[in-house]
């Protein structure tokens, strides 16, 4: 027995001491295999998967470099099965690789014939490839090279790609660095996306993932389809790229429900892209409309089926996914890693803090009592009301009152699921309101004169989640949610974790109802921020508004 | 090398049997234990018993390559054969090693498969007749019938020069029938041809006799020929030489410490999935087996992979950790509770120990095609236990510091048993697997413990020197979980897993804390203020708020409703008679309680609670309907019974047992010494338990008893006996009066006593 800080658990999770002196090398060691799952204060929980053993074969690591990195660093003997288990699973990897033949095009070869053999049988491989050259070389469909790469991962015999990318129209783009560098880590992302070809940048909100794009375009210099989830964020996009680029007005495009600009660099909404009529998603055909040299994912977390579907058929192109949280509601986390690409950089949050990057923050979970007669209302209500009868309760109003007098220098976003309650909240403290109603140019004059400080609080709905910049937010008081969505919850920090000016600690307050279906939900959504080191404090609503006035 | 078999020539099995040493019959029994069960009368039964069938295919079923080829030689050579035909028989063959040979001959005899001497050896008829018509493709003899085999068995020179002048095809077919079929289709078989007439190679054949036609399309080769052609040699290979076990080199402390992490994972999964059998249990399938949807629900539930489930509950039935109650299904039983008290070396040995004689491969089970059914009945089959004993043995031959695989250990064995299907040995790899979960086997090679299980003791000392130290914390986290990062004394273990759900198991474990679990711990008696203080304590980090949040807040909701038990409740809207009754002294003993203005409630039965309050002059009425008010408290089951399910006798009977066996067969008391009469001293009447314990104690020091018993017509019986084994229920002894060995059932046992002074007396008088 030795004194390392990792213990290797025989269910292939990895459990690292953060106060152990050598945790820091052992991260270092150990994240190009493992994939980090929880990472609250004092242990962060590795995972030893499949596709991270894969990931660490495609960077360039071998079994011996995993089972090397486990001995050094493990406190108690390593579970033999899993040694071997890691080096059979690194072995499948790479026995397929796809090439770019000289004659026959696109082709799978395999070193291993009894694996090429082994999945030609499969009935799922057939329709995706065509002739057999000769022993270990069959042509595949270039159309069907995304396909083939999903069918083959999920046979257990992931194929390397190394057909390579069409380099696309070219078209000059540079950063303009006029008082602003791009951080060490945001480099290290675009570093690691562009070896990589194709895959994920995880970084979390606040931490200038649209820099990261900025910079993968430099680097691509090529015409680029960057894919948002609303207007608002297209026109945050157009007007950053404009900032920290050499490009001007004339060369971005908007695709969206008002414009359909076809240009150098155009940026969609996902919301035209799976706008369908008479059954057809017309404008998945933008995906084809100029020979784009990259595409950018935004909140690839929130990709829609077809585009996924589409994104299948665009194998040749670069694909650069950028997101905060790879978790997805709908558990679409292997689709993300097949057809965008492996995860090509991550950096826990707690990290980039601490480097000062985002701000700190402070969560705070205030917990509010329903009175009798709503509490009677609450257990004879028909359950699927029951939810937004606790997240509604008036008592939040005062919450929020009090919340908002307390930071009374500070920007102040109140964020809420239910319009009639952030109606009636608007109208009681006399603040703006933004909904998926507003129009897209009363958002933008919104938008602006909170950062301009003209206006200090502002009632938005789920429609701020993705992609707003809002720098100068500093307090975000979530007073409901949608159920026990994580991915929002994480998003919803991301609004204040922007670094303030003055280096003050942002608050995140989430005000929920106890002993109902809300607390439950919010714990549920809790647990992943917990899991990535922002622990909440709980404050009693009553505590806090009489306490305080006492 | 020794020989066998007494000087004089025995007449028949049982006549041989009888000419052999007590260390001979000794050594038969201890081989072909299914002889002395049950234990015959004399030697005559003994043989009869040794020349079954079952019988016979057991004891072939234990013999080795070289044995079971020597048995099909013998089988072609007529009876009353000698050691050095049987040379002269094989001594050409390749792989032939003379002292191989002589040691196989001498194992058939012992194992009574063959009897007679040196030079006069028969074997069995039973094993003869397995062999067929044609053993070692040899045909029958035709010397006593054709002249020309006559002529040409005397003088083989004759043949091999006719040979020389055959047609070429003639010599391939000969070649061809004489070691692979002695029977050949020809159509006109009977037709006579004339050496000169002879158009076929067959023809040709058939016309020098060395071919003899059995029917119209039938010929056949005759013995004699054959072995000619053979050169004499009854086989073309004898493997005489066990294939090499390979090895690989293994580090003993690298072993261990593979084992060790194995046996806590293992403890872990054990106590998760009982727990959770005692929080849900199964529902059985009509077999006592688990249903395939219940199984696959079972594995994902507690995230055990399948195959480890299906050992962790085999075990765990045929351990009694767990059995099938009537009413439950599956349920945890008072076993687990002692179980679960004992220290993590014992439990182990427990598990092990139950694992060494499980008559089931729980993991190849699934993978097979056969589809059974985890934890049914009827699906036992105790080859495997001799093959578990056989790989545990083939490991326990290494050479200290290395270890194998199981295609190596297949190889090896199919050597060793080569009458073993082929379902067997891919049941190797199976166990192989299963004993490196269960910490026997480290990395191919036997653990320090594993070891000293196998050799017959517990292995819990050995156990408990490579574990790894106690850890006196844990780290408990914002996002409710704790990790404990080594291995956790049981009382904090047991805590732990009150309160939280284990997540990750090995050396360290993961605990959660959720909604669920923490109720469990409060309704399992913890307060939360005694939560938190022992998390504390236990904790190196502090506790964080959410946590004592969720605690706080599944108490308080927690005691918001509450339940109690009343069997009777007296409804009255006039105050007075409820404080009159609750005043009135003679009614005390119903202990009257009052829950609400008007409503008086008592532990009482209906019955008594009536009649008193009739005598007290009080006239209720009856309600209609009466509320059920049994509580539902959400319990930890537990079944009082202790399932049989795959309990065997245990295959390896004890020394003692053969002892008495052959004293038995042959007539003959242990101990002559003992023949006086003890006094027939009839005690009071004792209890089972206390029979049973002075019977346990006299079994291990080997002490004569008395024993007073009932028949089964009621009337006591008295008996002197030596106690053999106590086992289900059943006393086997060896019975002091008779020189037999009879069982009691121990319930019916009334007295029992020593008879040491006696003894000690008798002996006295006898110096």
């Amino acid at each position: 027995m030795t004194d390392g800080p990792l213990i290797v658990q025989s269910d292939k999770t990895l459990l690292l001491e953060i106060d152990h002196e050598l945790s820091a090398q052992c991260r270092q060691a150990i994240a190009p295999f493992a994939e980090l799952e929880r990472a609250p204060e004092h242990i962060h929980t590795y995972r030893i998967t499949p596709l991270g053993l894969w990931n660490a074969r495609a960077a360039g690591h071998d079994a011996e470099f995993v089972v090397n990195a486990l001995l050094t660093f493990s406190r108690y003997p390593v579970p033999h099965a899993l040694l071997v288990d890691v080096a059979e699973t690194m072995s499948r990897y790479g026995r397929l690789q796809l090439h770019m033949h000289p004659t026959h095009g696109l082709v799978l070869q395999a070193t291993d014939v009894n694996v090429l053999e082994e999945v030609l049988r499969s009935k799922k491989v057939i329709p995706l490839v065509g002739a057999r050259i000769d022993q270990e070389t069959v042509v595949v469909f270039p159309s069907e090279r995304g396909h083939l790469k999903q069918v083959l991962l999920k046979l257990g015999w992931p194929a390397e790609d190394l057909a390579g990318y069409v380099d696309g129209e070219s078209h000059p783009i540079s950063l303009s660095h006029e008082n602003w560098k791009l951080r060490p880590y945001q480099q290290e992302a675009v570093d690691g996306f562009w070896h990589g070809g194709s895959g994920v940048v995880v970084l979390p909100c606040g931490a200038g993932k649209t820099i990261v794009g900025a910079a993968a375009m430099a680097t691509a210099s090529a015409t680029t389809l960057i894919l948002v989830t609303n207007t608002v964020s297209a026109r945050q996009w157009k007007a950053e790229l404009l900032k920290r680029t050499s490009l001007t007005e004339e060369e971005i495009g908007e695709y969206s429900g008002a414009r359909k600009e076809i240009r150098p660099v155009t940026i969609a909404t996902y919301q035209v892209m799976t706008t369908r009529r008479k059954g057809e998603y017309q404008h998945l055909e933008l995906f084809d409309a100029r020979d784009w040299g990259l595409i950018i994912y935004d909140e690839v977390h929130l990709l829609p089926a077809p585009v996924f579907r589409y994104t299948a058929d665009i194998q040749a192109r670069r694909r650069l996914g950028l997101t905060a949280t790879l978790v997805r509601e709908d558990g679409m986390e292997g689709e993300v890693f097949s057809l965008i690409g492996p995860k090509r950089y991550d950096a826990p949050w707690k990290d980039i803090e601490a480097q000062g990057y985002i701000a700190p923050a402070d969560c705070t979970e205030v917990r509010v009592t329903l009175t009798d007669k709503e509490r009677m209302a609450y257990a004879t209500a028909e359950p699927e009301e029951r939810y937004r009868l606790a997240s509604t309760t008036p008592m939040k109003r005062r919450v929020v009152e009090h919340l908002i007098n307390k930071h009374d220098d500070d920007h102040v976003l109140v964020i809420g699921q239910y319009l009639d309650q952030l109606e009636e909240i608007s109208t009681y403290l006399d603040v703006p309101l933004i909904t998926g109603a507003t129009p897209v140019k009363e958002r933008e004059r919104l938008f602006q004169s909170f950062r301009d400080g003209d206006t200090r609080v502002l009632v938005v709905s789920k429609v701020a989640n993705f992609s707003v910049d809002l720098p100068e937010a500093g307090v975000a008081i979530q007073i409901s949610g949608t159920f026990g969505s994580r991915q929002e919850e994480a998003q919803r920090l991301g609004r204040v974790l922007r670094p303030k000016t003055d280096k003050r600690t942002a608050h995140f307050y989430t005000v929920v109802t106890r002993d109902t279906v809300d607390a439950d939900f919010a714990a549920h959504r809790q647990r992943f921020l917990a899991e990535q080191g922002y622990a909440y404090n709980i404050i009693d609503a009553d505590e806090m508004l009489y306490g305080s006035a006492t | 090398m020794g020989t066998f078999g007494s000087t004089k020539k025995p007449r028949s099995l049982a006549d041989d049997f009888r000419m052999r040493s007590e260390q001979e019959l000794r050594k038969l029994i201890e081989q072909r234990l299914d002889l002395i069960q049950p234990i015959p009368e004399d030697i005559s039964a003994l043989a009869v018993r040794a020349t079954s069938a079952p019988s016979i295919i057991n004891a072939m079923n234990s013999l080795n390559r070289v044995e079971l080829d020597l048995c099909e030689v013998l089988a072609a050579l007529p009876d009353g054969t000698n050691v050095e035909t049987v040379h002269r028989a094989l001594n050409q063959s390749d792989g032939y090693i003379l002292e191989a040979i002589d040691e196989a001959l001498m194992h058939l005899w012992q194992l009574g498969l063959t009897w007679g001497n040196q030079s006069n050896i028969f074997l069995v008829r039973t094993v003869r007749e397995m062999y067929g018509q044609y053993p070692c493709a040899l045909g029958p003899s035709f010397s006593n019938t054709r002249a020309t085999v006559r002529t040409f068995e005397q003088q083989p020179d004759q043949l091999l020069k006719l040979l020389a002048s055959a047609p070429e095809d003639a010599v391939k077919i000969l070649q061809e029938m004489a070691w692979a079929n002695p029977l050949g289709t020809y159509p006109d078989a009977f037709k006579r041809v004339t050496p000169k007439l002879a158009k076929t190679a067959t023809q040709w054949l058939l016309a020098h006799e060395l071919l003899v036609p059995v029917d119209d399309n039938t010929v056949i080769l005759p013995q004699e020929i054959a072995l000619i052609v053979r050169g004499f040699q009854y086989r073309k290979v004898i493997n005489c030489t066990p294939p090499r076990l390979n090895t690989i080199e293994v580090p003993q402390a690298k072993c261990d410490a593979s084992g060790t992490h194995s046996i806590l994972e293992l403890i872990h999964t054990v106590q998760n999935v009982i727990d959770n059998l005692g929080r849900s249990p199964v529902a059985p399938l009509r077999t006592g087996g688990i249903s395939l949807k219940d199984f696959t629900g079972l594995s994902q539930k507690l995230h055990v992979t399948e195959k480890l489930l299906a050992l962790i509950l085999e075990i765990a039935a045929s351990s009694s950790l767990i059995a099938l109650d009537d009413h439950f299904g599956w349920t945890p039983t008072s076993v687990y509770d002692q179980w679960i008290q004992m220290e993590d070396a014992a439990k182990w040995s427990s598990l092990a120990l139950t694992w060494l004689n499980l008559p089931k491969a729980p993991m190849n089970a699934l993978s097979s095609t056969s589809k059974t059914t985890v934890l049914a009945q009827g699906q036992e089959f105790t080859e495997v236990i001799t093959l578990r004993r056989a790989i545990l043995s083939c490991l326990q031959s290494l050479d200290p510091d290395h270890g194998t695989n199981a295609t190596t250990l297949t190889n090896y064995l199919q050597w060793h048993q080569p009458r073993a299907d082929r379902q067997h040995f891919e049941d190797i790899s199976a166990i192989l697997f299963e004993a490196e979960i269960l910490g026997i086997v480290g990395l191919g090679s036997l653990t320090t413990f594993g070891r000293s299980l196998t050799e017959g003791n517990d292995g819990i000392e050995e156990l408990n020197r490579a574990l790894p130290d106690f850890i006196d914390h844990i780290i408990v986290q914002a996002d409710l979980t704790a990790l404990a990062p080594g291995r956790l004394p049981q009382l904090e273990r047991n805590f732990i897993t009150q309160i939280a759900d284990i997540e990750s198991t090995g050396v360290a474990s993961i605990y959660r804390f959720s909604n669920s679990s923490v109720l469990r711990g409060i309704e399992q008696g913890l307060s939360p203020e005694e939560i938190i203080e022992r998390l504390t304590q236990l904790s190196r980090t502090p506790i964080p708020q959410t946590l004592t949040y969720l605690v706080n807040d599944i108490a308080r909701r927690h005691g918001l409703l509450q339940i109690g038990h009343a069997s009777v409740y007296l409804r009255c809207e006039d105050q007075n008679v409820i404080s009159a009754i609750l005043a009135d002294k003679s009614l005390t003993t119903l202990e009257f309680k009052q829950i609400a203005p008007g409503i008086l409630i008592s532990g009482h039965p209906r019955e008594i609670v009536l009649a008193h309050l009739r005598k007290a002059g009080y006239s209720p009425a009856i309600e209609g309907t009466e509320a059920d008010t049994s509580p539902s408290t959400p319990e930890i089951l537990r079944t009082q019974r202790v399932s049989k399910q795959g309990q065997i006798p245990n295959p390896q009977p004890s020394s003692k047992l053969i002892d008495a066996a052959i004293s038995t067969m042959l007539q003959k008391s242990p101990d002559q010494s003992l023949q006086s009469q003890p006094q027939p001293n009839v005690k009071t009447k004792m209890t089972t338990q206390q029979t049973l314990a002075v019977l346990s104690e006299a079994v291990s020091q080997r002490t004569p008893v008395w024993l007073g018993y009932v028949d089964k017509n009621g009337d006591i019986k008295e008996f002197t006996i030596e106690p053999l084994a106590i086992e289900n229920g059943f006393v086997t002894g060896f019975n002091l009066e008779n020189h037999q060995v009879t069982t009691f059932t121990a319930a019916r046992i009334v007295s029992v006593h020593y008879i040491e002074n006696t003894q000690a007396e008798s002996q006295g008088e006898a110096s």
